[in-house]
């Protein structure tokens, strides 16, 4: 960009440089579609060049998609107490032959749990004499998604550990017809009978009461796939990663758009009727900015009521996230604000009869949208990791809500770490999503940037 | 000039510290149900309650007053330099600080200083060799670091140190025969085994974030003609990078001192609570868990005051290291 070109820099991408055209009165095809095209596609050009972030991007995509999706992708229900099972570790997923397959599939072996008499402590050990396959597509506890939409399908499960009880079955039809419809199409001849519909014939409606909870547990001798192990109270971790990945992700995105609207409102007003009002909005994000974040997180969420509902902590958490975080995006947008009001497409705009919302949110804010899109992306993992350190703390979410603090918080001692190390995997997924997020934010960042190079 | 500047800056700082007080009392005083009605069930539940003690508790602390009322006491007495008291030991905040403090700042000043020292070298190397295994090897680990929890981090550490050295307990600072005795050299020596620890787990955490920094304000810097110039010179390539480049890079974390002042009196409070620390960030936490009104907002509004002043001798410090910034223009 040093050399004096004379074509107008219009955000020429490494690798590719619009042609020159000096001297020539007709650009070629190619070169005049380049130039038409809109900022926000030329962005996603520059985008794509950046092979690292191209990928990273795909990884959030995958990770929003798993986790809204957990409920047919998890085996077990989150909540599920599976007393029989306490602190189980990782029942490792193995690739061969099983028993009445003529192909190789995925299986795990079963453990078997002796307890000391004395010390009543539990000691497990691979029993290698079974092998448990693993059933795509089965048929288990029943999931509604977002209230509207019901069914019973399982990504994956293995006989009978579906049946997170009855509750699970539709009344009068045994959990193990379904099952063995799914299993159908599988050369198999593994028994389909399930110990669930033994042992809680009664538990049929009171989903989430207690009794319910405790009537879902289940006898020792059903097989499991407990992928990643359970916790403390025999919980299927594999299941709770996904359903706490839900509100960990969710909880980044929500704050985030929060931070979106506070920063961009009140910016937006702030920048462009100038005074009185102006004065009083900068006035309130430098307090915000000058306060330390840390104490004020701390302070905001100790105040959050102990009795409140889940959903209430929860959007409660989102507020005092986007609360603190508004101010330096509010500044932005009042300085972009300040200068561009006075160019004369926006003069045009007036004089062409717009109103004033009109002229701040379509015609000016979309000059900087993308960098917002980028710093936003980069802000979310700060709001991720937030999110878990807080609930580490236990003044962020609480059970029985699940998020990755929440099942983080269940290993803050290095005594559970050194005997239980599977409870720390909650923050492998951390560390991949906010990676992911901040080599996809620092693309856009790049590509939203047309001065670099 | 400068120092009608400071006065400038502190009068306007002021009213802005009025607000934050308010607002930080009120926060602390949110949650319903108060300190007493803790303590009263408490002491049901241990049998019996002794009422003188909860009147004469009630008196002291204006229970039953305003809260408006009350934070007008704590203020009032705040900047007479009478920080209240705990409810829960009863023993003056200051003191409390007084214990903790110097524990708490000599973790966090020999942080910074690690912070420093790794940062700035591998920085300035990710930029010189931009784009190549070195760049793409920090900018990973860097990356992976500040993408770890801290109390990860920390765990994960301890985890390993007792694999590898079963006979060192990383938690705490002062082994368990030494505390509550008066220093000596063999107490300090024990201190000394246990404070690099939390240094370099802190360390670690932050070194990650400024070596990102660090690498893009010298890429910025490399860019300009005068390293050209000093090239076309025939400078020696390290001497290039080193006398101007690096000088420019560094201002932002010289002047950015101030920022971390406020951090610096509460530590981190994660890494404290995992590791045991007896630092000032375990107290405010375990304040606002039980309501103890006045210990938790002193500590927090002693940070917001030490954040205004941080940002002060930021801006003064940047003034002074840049010439190109004037005192007093807005």
């Amino acid at each position: 960009m040093t050399e004096s070109d004379s074509y107008p820099p219009v955000g020429a991408g490494p690798g590719a440089p619009p042609p020159d055209f000096r001297g020539t009165v007709e650009m070629d095809e190619k070169a005049a579609e380049y130039y038409q095209l809109p900022q926000w596609k030329l962005m996603w050009r520059r985008f794509r060049k950046h092979k690292v972030a191209l990928w990273m991007l795909h990884v959030v995509i995958l990770l929003y998609v798993i986790c809204l999706n957990c409920e047919f992708l998890a085996p077990y229900d989150p909540s599920a107490i599976h007393k029989d099972w306490i602190n189980l570790p990782p029942q490792v997923l193995r690739f061969g032959f099983v028993e009445g397959s003529s192909l190789p599939r995925l299986y795990v072996y079963p453990f078997k749990m002796q307890q000391d008499p004395v010390t009543l402590e539990r000691v497990y050990s691979v029993d290698r004499s079974r092998r448990i396959p693993i059933r795509w597509l089965v048929r288990g506890r029943k999931w509604t998604a977002l209230g509207l939409f019901e069914s019973n399908l399982h990504l994956f499960g293995v006989a009978g550990s579906y049946g997170t009880g009855s509750a699970a079955a539709p009344p009068g039809v045994p959990a193990s017809a379904p099952a063995t419809q799914a299993a159908a199409s599988r050369p198999t001849s593994a028994p389909t009978t399930t110990s669930a519909t033994a042992t809680t014939p009664a538990s049929g409606r009171a989903y989430s009461a207690p009794l319910a909870r405790l009537a879902r547990t289940e006898r020792s001798d059903y097989p499991t796939c407990f992928l990643l192990g359970t916790d403390s109270l025999g919980q299927d971790l594999f299941s709770r990663i996904f359903y706490g990945g839900r509100i960990s992700l969710l909880i980044g995105l929500t704050g985030v758009l929060l931070t979106f609207f506070l920063g961009i409102g009140l910016g937006g007003i702030s920048g462009y009727y100038g005074g009185r009002i102006d004065m009083l909005i900068q006035r309130v994000a430098e307090v915000i900015q000058t306060v330390p974040k840390i104490p004020m997180w701390l302070a905001l969420a100790a105040a959050i009521p102990k009795n409140w509902t889940s959903l209430q902590v929860y959007f409660a958490m989102t507020l005092i996230l986007a609360s603190m975080g508004w101010s330096g995006l509010c500044r932005t947008v009042r300085g972009k604000l300040l200068a561009l009001r006075e160019e004369d497409y926006a003069r045009a705009a007036l004089l062409a009869g717009a109103s004033e919302s009109r002229i701040i949110f379509v015609h000016l804010i979309p000059n900087f949208l993308s960098h917002i899109t980028a710093s936003l992306t980069l802000s979310v993992p700060g709001m991720i990791l937030a999110e878990t350190s807080l609930s580490f703390l236990g003044l962020g979410l609480r059970p029985p809500i699940v998020s990755w603090g929440v099942l983080l918080q269940q290993a803050n001692r290095v005594d559970i770490v050194i005997n239980q190390p599977w409870l720390l995997l909650p923050a492998v997924m951390v560390v991949i999503a906010v990676l992911a997020f901040n080599f996809a934010g620092e693309g856009l960042r790049d590509a939203a940037d047309p001065y670099s190079t | 000039m400068l120092a009608r500047y400071i006065i400038k800056r502190t009068l306007i700082a002021i009213p802005t510290l009025l607000i934050i007080s308010f607002a930080v009392f009120m926060i602390i005083e949110l949650p319903p149900g108060s300190f007493l009605d803790a303590k009263i069930e408490q002491m049901q539940r241990e049998g019996q309650v002794d009422w003188a003690e909860i009147e004469s508790l009630r008196e002291r602390y204006h229970f039953e007053r305003h809260v408006l009322i009350r934070y007008a006491y704590w203020i009032s007495d705040y900047v007479q330099g009478d920080w209240g008291r705990s409810f829960e030991t009863d023993t003056e905040v200051l003191q409390i600080l007084r214990e903790r403090l110097p524990v708490t700042m000599l973790i966090s000043i020999f942080t910074i200083l690690l912070t420093w020292s790794i940062a700035i070298p591998f920085g300035v190397l990710a930029a010189v060799k931009r784009n190549t295994v070195w760049d793409y090897l920090l900018t990973f680990v860097g990356l992976a670091a500040m993408a770890t929890p801290s109390f990860v981090i920390a765990l994960v550490f301890q985890v390993t140190m007792q694999k590898l050295w079963p006979n060192f307990d990383p938690t705490g600072l002062i082994s368990p025969q030494y505390s509550g005795q008066p220093w000596t050299w063999a107490k300090l020596g024990d201190l000394l085994k246990h404070i690099w620890v939390p240094i370099f787990i802190l360390g670690v955490a932050g070194t990650a974030g400024m070596i990102r920094i660090l690498r893009a304000n010298v890429i910025d810097e490399l860019r300009k003609q005068y390293v050209l110039a000093a090239r076309a010179r025939g400078l020696h390539p390290a001497l290039v990078v080193m006398r101007y480049p690096v000088r420019v890079a560094i201002n932002p974390l010289v002047s950015g001192v101030g920022l971390i002042l406020p951090g610096i009196i509460s530590g981190s409070v994660i890494i404290s609570i995992v590791l045991g620390l007896p630092t000032v960030g375990p107290k405010l936490i375990q304040a606002l868990f039980s309501k103890d009104t006045y210990l938790a907002s002193s500590i927090v509004f002693f940070q917001c005051i030490l954040a205004i002043v941080g940002i002060m001798i930021s801006d003064i410090l940047l003034a002074m290291v840049d010439p190109r910034i004037k005192f007093g223009r807005q």
